[in-house]
This record gives C-alpha cells, structure tokens and sequence, in this order.
C-alpha cells in the first residue's frame, strides 16, 4: 500500500522532466502520450513506492504535479492506481 | 473634504516659490517625498524633510531621479499621497516613470522648478521648454495635466490643485515653475484648512472577490484598492484589461489607451485654470502662463501707457496642456469631431489599429485545446488522448498563492523560475506570517513576470526599478512585507545602483534574485554575471566581461542575510525565504536557474534538466562561507549556503530613533495607510 500519491494536470506540463530526474523512490516516467501541447507528460510507472513527499510538486516549474500523503484510500482507487504493464513502461522510458 | 489641520500652516508668510509650493503638498496631504538635489528645486524638499517629521510622513533622499520618480509611486501604492521635485536635467531622468505612473493610473505629483538647457545649461537662470517634455516626454499616447504658477502665492494654491487633479483622475500631475517663480519670495497667505478643499483617495467599498483593479467607474476613472488587503491586485506597466492582467491584444490596447485619454480630454474644460482680463473688445489677445504671464502683463501695461494700443489687452496666467492639445485638434479638423489627429498621438496609433482590424487573415488566432477539466489522474499514461478525469479530493499546496487563471505561463520548458515560486509559496505557508501584507514587486524581464503570477498585491514595474519602487512602498506602509523577485541583468545592471543603496539603507526588503547569467527575455545577451567564455548573442566570440560575484557585492554594501542556492536546492531555498521573512533588514537569495533557451542552447550545455543534473552534482553546501570566495565560473564548483546572517539597525528603525531624539514630542510617526 502506497504511502502517497501525485496528481497531474496534463495540460500545464512541458516535460522538463525535472520530476522523473528527482522523485526520491522513482515513481515516475515520463509517458509516450502527448498533451495538447505536444509534450510527453510524466505517470507513475511505480506507483506503490510513492511516500508523497511531494518533492515532484516543489520541482515542477510548471505546477502541473504535486505529492500527498495518502491516508486510507479505498479499494478501488488503489486499483486505479495499479503498476502499468512492464512493456508500456518500458516503451515510456524509451520515448523520453 | 478638508485640509488636515496637522499639514496646514495657516497665516501670512513671507516665502518664496518653493517652501511655498512644500507648504501647498504638506496642505494637500503628501505625507511622502523622495528626491534627490538639484538646483533650483532642492528647496522644497529641504523644507519637506523639516516639516514632515512633525506632521506623519517620510522623505528619503534617493540615489538619483529616476528611484525618486519611482519610489513615490511605491509610496502611493502603499497608501501615502506623495510627491517628487526636480529640474530639467533631473526631469529628463523621470520620463519613463511619467509612462509608468500614466499606465498604471497612479496618482502622484511631480513638481519640475524649469531650468535653462539643454543638459546643464543654466542651472541658476530660468527657462519653460520643460513644457514640452511633459507633454511629449515618456513614450506612447498620454495625457497629463500640467499647472503653472506665476507667483509664490500661486505655488501653494496649485500645488493644492495639483494634488487633487491626481486623485480625481488618477494620473500624475505636474507643477511646472521655473526658476524665478521657485527662488521668489514674495507674500503668501495660507487659509485656515476648513477653507483648503482636498480630494480624498476614492478607495473601492467593493469587498476583493468582487473587484476588479481597473474597472473604471462612470467618470472613467477605476477605484483604488488598499494594499495588505486581501485585493492582491496585479498593477502593470504592460498593456493590462480591468483585471490588471498583461493582455498584448489590439483590442486591449485600444481600450485602455482611449479611456486613459479621454478621462482627461473629457474634462478639459473642468481641468483648465485660466484668468482673463479686459479681454472685452480687444484686437490683441497675450495668452502666456508661468513667470512669462507677469512679464507680458508689464508689456501691455508699457504699450497702454505709450498709447500705441488703444485696445485692451488680457493675460492668462494658467494653462492645462490637454487644453492645446484640444485646440490643436479643432482648428486642424474644423467641424469634425475626430479629424486633424495630430502626429504620434492617438491619431497615428487609431491608424495602426485600423490597418490590423482590415488585414483579417493576420490576426492572431487563439486555439486553445482543453480536456473538460484539464486534470487528469495518476495513473493513465497510454497512447491515446489522456481524457480520463478524476475529481481531485487533494490540491497543491502552492496554488492558493498562485493566480490559477493566468497559468499556464510564460516560461520555457525546463526554466528554473517557476520552480523557486514553489519554493516562495512553501515559505510563504511555513512562515507563518500575514500573507496578506506580502506584497511582491518585480522589475522587467523573464522573473519580472513573477509579479504576475504569484497571488498577493503585485506590482510589475519598469526595468531595474523594483526595488526603489519597493523602498516607497514599505516607507509608506511599514506593515507590509515587501518582496522583490527580479532577474539579475534587471537587479545588478540597470538597476545595480538601487540595490546597493538599498543594502546601504537597510532597507527592511527582501530581495529574490534568479540569476540565470544572461538577459533571458530579450533574447540571450551578455548580463553582468555572465562567467567568462559563455557565448551569448552579443558576444558570439565569448565574453570577456568580468562577472560580478553577487553575494559578495551585497555583503559589501550591507545586506544583513546573504544567501546562494539553485533551482535543485528546492527545501533549502524554501527554508532561507522563509528565515528572510523573520529578519528584518535588507535580505537577498541568489537564486541559480537553468535558462535552457538563451543561455544553454548556445553553449551546448542541453536542457533544464542537464542543468540541474549539473548543479546536483557541481553545488557544495558552505553555510557561513567567506563571500569573496564564491564567485561563479563557467562550468566550476558552485558554493551554496547562508553566507551572511547578521544584525543591524533597518532603515525605519534608524530613521525612527534619530528623528525621535531630535524632535521629542514633536516626532509623528508613521503609520500605515494614513491617506486620506
């Protein structure tokens, strides 16, 4: 059970990637989708390790993420929140 | 309303134009002045910095004219009425802030005693070209008022108009004397204050979330809020809509630009002060203003006497400028309203406009794309359109000290800027302070920006000018917490003077500096802090300027906290801004930040995120490390840490006790927005 987890505004992104470089536990990748703007914005490739430290949210000049702590979330948005398949992942990172 | 009866000196004096002309703004209220001496003018704030002890007000000799002409404007912004003086040479200095003070509709008063010129000219003699600058002065399309008296009689009465011009119409107002009418001395009565009209501040009633800053009421004219409270208005020099906010659009600017005008055209003839006499019947009329009206009435009294001219001859000893400029347009476009535009005024600029309005394929389009509610949750990072939406239960601490409705900014991918405002807003929260009283001010540039996105009471001035602008506002009113967050060409180059002084001052201010080592904006020249070797676009050989070492030259001038972090250094950055808001005294955070456009693109060092790879791996955290040791190189050791934590007396303070000893019981200090 994650300690934490981010939220994103897909549209302020610009992919400076400065969360993915700095995430303490390496949640996060940067995805191979596209926002409207023609950036690949960041998800969390590993989610379960998030302690919501929120370091992601002081880093992104664009405020378009941040970190919180997680109390007791209930079931099914743990499920939501489930890893993405190892090949997706994969292909994310290859994309940045 | 009245004259407070604590500013009037009622009686019959013997005085000359200028100590008759301090009497006149103190009568009106000015409760703050800045200047700094020339002659002839000098006068008035010598008597200023005597008198305004005792009534409740400051004067602070600035480092040149234009802090002067832009730290009163800080002044009335924190709530004073107030007031500069100068002279020709001194004059030409305080042009780009008649722009700014036009723009912003900030009512001040700017008294020019004229001298002989050009330049240094006479500076002893008298002279009225000055007329000309203030009408013609400052870039752009304006309209300001301009009196002119004849008498020292006539510097107090329109110093009083002057003053009340300004709040009525929310623009500065200029008295124009000249050097006889200022080194005269000659009787002058001064009513007893009930018989003084002033123009109190028409302050909105409206409560923050109804209020729009520059919404105009029916006189064209916009209410004005108080500063520290909770308005967190964003006042701009840059073409702005009636929320404050820089909006580039022809149509904007055509708004704003007619309604700035015609809140004086409108009024001309209201605004206009003229006396005539045995104008009846006259074949020659002598219209003349200032010192030249009492020479011309000694003409036609000659010419009378001679009995050369039988017919009568009258003098106008005042004009207001709109006035011919009204007549200028008339007599060009006999019996059409809108005809004869005259050159560089709004005429030409209605031209441009019109020629963009009729070429519709080069308009700019605006397409925005936006998913419903433009959040998307954490999970989904598939190939496909992320709109999948999740209510958010949680939100970022940091928006709430952000305006939301101007993001997303300005700024590059991978810039540093926006993420020292997440660490501003984490001190803001952990500070623990008033955040209303925080007011934020920034010069021009990428940074100067800052102003027009954090949520407080934000004041985007002109370039290099923030932090005598931020001097006026925290004189004005000590209450306030007054931030300047500006870029290092705009603190150290244009405005390095201002900021030495203001270390020199201790002037209770905290400055944010982000140094990304070049003029980001204009597009990627060499800066003062530019290292050595770095190609930059206006030295594609490399520079060979020497770099200032930032903290070591505010140690040197006297800033009691020093600190360097970088972009990287989120958590100790929020930690120093939030250790700056408990000191009192000139404080300053070098903040490093990777400018991936203009900086990095041209040297070959990758990204934002190379950059702050590279500071992760460069920085050494040295608290208390000796400042002449830590200047910056191209690609060396980057020192970080608090270099400078000390204690000594801040400007208020100093100005408190030394004013409290001299004038005992008859010191009055201060107090926050006392304006009428």
């Amino acid at each position: 059970m994650a300690k934490g987890s981010v939220q994103i505004v897909v549209e302020r992104c610009k992919a400076c990637g400065f969360c993915v470089e700095f995430c303490p536990t390496h949640v996060l990748a940067l995805s191979s989708a596209f926002n409207a703007k023609g950036y690949h914005t960041p998800y969390m490739v590993h989610p379960e390790k998030c302690s919501g430290c929120d370091l992601c949210g002081m880093y992104c000049p664009d405020f378009a993420i941040f970190g919180y702590k997680q109390p007791a979330p209930p079931k099914e948005s743990a499920e939501a929140a489930a890893p993405p398949p190892a090949a997706e992942a994969k292909e994310d990172q290859d994309a940045r | 309303m009245h004259a407070e009866a604590a500013g009037v000196m009622t009686g019959t004096h013997f005085l000359d134009g200028d100590h008759s002309c301090c009497e006149g703004a103190l009568a009106a209220g000015a409760r703050f002045s800045a200047g700094y001496p020339i002659t002839p003018s000098t006068e008035v704030v010598e008597r200023f910095a005597a008198r305004v002890p005792t009534v409740g007000g400051t004067f602070i000799q600035m480092e040149d004219e234009l802090a002067a002409s832009i730290a009163i404007q800080g002044a009335v912004w924190g709530g004073a009425k107030a007031f500069t003086v100068t002279s020709g040479p001194g004059f030409s200095l305080m042009m780009e802030h008649i722009g700014l003070a036009v723009m912003t509709e900030t009512p001040c008063v700017f008294v020019d005693v004229q001298r002989g010129g050009p330049s240094t000219g006479l500076p002893t003699l008298p002279a009225q070209a000055d007329m000309m600058q203030v009408r013609w002065g400052s870039h752009g399309d304006y309209e300001v008022i301009a009196l002119c008296p004849n008498s020292p009689q006539e510097c107090f009465d329109l110093t009083v108009t002057a003053f009340n011009y300004a709040e009525q119409y929310r623009c500065p107002v200029f008295v124009m004397m000249d050097e006889v009418v200022g080194h005269m001395t000659e009787k002058v009565v001064i009513p007893p204050p009930e018989q003084i009209e002033v123009t109190p501040r028409r302050y909105t009633t409206l409560p923050p979330d109804e209020f729009l800053a520059f919404h105009p009421r029916e006189d064209l004219v916009p209410d004005m809020p108080r500063t520290g409270e909770g308005y967190n208005v964003h006042v701009t020099g840059l073409t702005h809509d009636e929320r404050g906010y820089p909006d580039m659009t022809p149509a904007t600017q055509d708004k704003l630009i007619r309604r700035l005008q015609d809140k004086i055209k409108k009024n001309v003839d209201k605004i206009t002060l003229f006396e005539e006499e045995q104008i009846e019947g006259a074949e020659v009329v002598v219209v003349s203003y200032g010192i030249t009206s009492r020479v011309a009435q000694r003409a036609i009294e000659l010419a009378a006497k001679e009995g050369r001219e039988s017919r009568q001859v009258p003098s106008h000893h005042r004009m207001a400028l709109p006035r011919k400029a009204d007549c200028g347009n008339r007599r060009q476009g006999e019996g059409n309203s809108r005809g004869g535009a005259q050159p560089g005024t709004d005429g030409a600029r209605g031209r441009t406009l019109r020629c963009r309005e009729s070429n519709r394929p080069f308009r700019w389009a605006r397409r925005r794309q936006r998913t419903p509610s433009g959040r998307h949750s954490a999970g989904h990072h598939g190939g496909g359109a992320m709109s999948e939406l999740t209510e958010l239960t949680v939100h970022n601490p940091v928006e709430q000290f952000l305006r939301m409705d101007r993001i997303p900014h300005i700024w590059c991918p991978g810039c540093g800027i926006g993420t020292s405002v997440n660490s501003f807003a984490h001190a803001l929260i952990d500070a623990k302070i008033d955040t209303r009283n925080v007011a934020i001010v920034s010069g021009i540039g990428c940074t100067g920006r800052v102003a027009g996105y954090v949520k407080q009471d934000s004041f985007h001035t002109t370039h290099g000018r923030a932090i005598p602008f931020a001097t006026g506002l925290k004189l004005a009113n000590p209450k306030l917490n007054v931030v300047v967050y500006s870029g290092d060409g705009d603190l150290f180059a244009i405005g390095g003077n201002h900021l030495i002084h203001a270390a020199r001052r201790n002037v209770d201010i905290k400055v944010i500096c982000i140094n990304n080592l070049i003029y980001a904006m204009t597009g990627g020249q060499t800066a003062p802090t530019t290292p050595s070797d770095v190609i930059t676009s206006t030295n594609p050989y490399g520079t060979y300027d020497p770099s200032f070492n930032l903290p070591y030259l505010v140690e040197a001038a006297g800033a009691v906290y020093v600190a360097r972090w970088t972009a990287f250094h989120v958590r100790q950055l929020a930690r120093s801004m939030q250790e700056m808001f408990a000191k009192k005294g000139f404080s300053f955070i070098e903040v490093l930040s990777p400018c991936p456009t203009l900086y990095q693109r041209r040297n070959k060092m990758g990204d934002g995120l190379d950059t702050m790879k590279f500071y992760k791996e460069v920085s050494k955290i040295r608290n208390g490390a000796a400042t002449k040791d830590v200047a910056l190189t191209k690609s060396g050791e980057i020192t970080v840490g608090k270099f400078v934590d000390r204690e000594r007396s801040d400007y208020g303070g100093l100005m408190h006790d030394k004013l409290l000893d001299s004038l005992g019981d008859d010191y009055v200090e201060t107090e926050a927005c006392t304006c009428q």
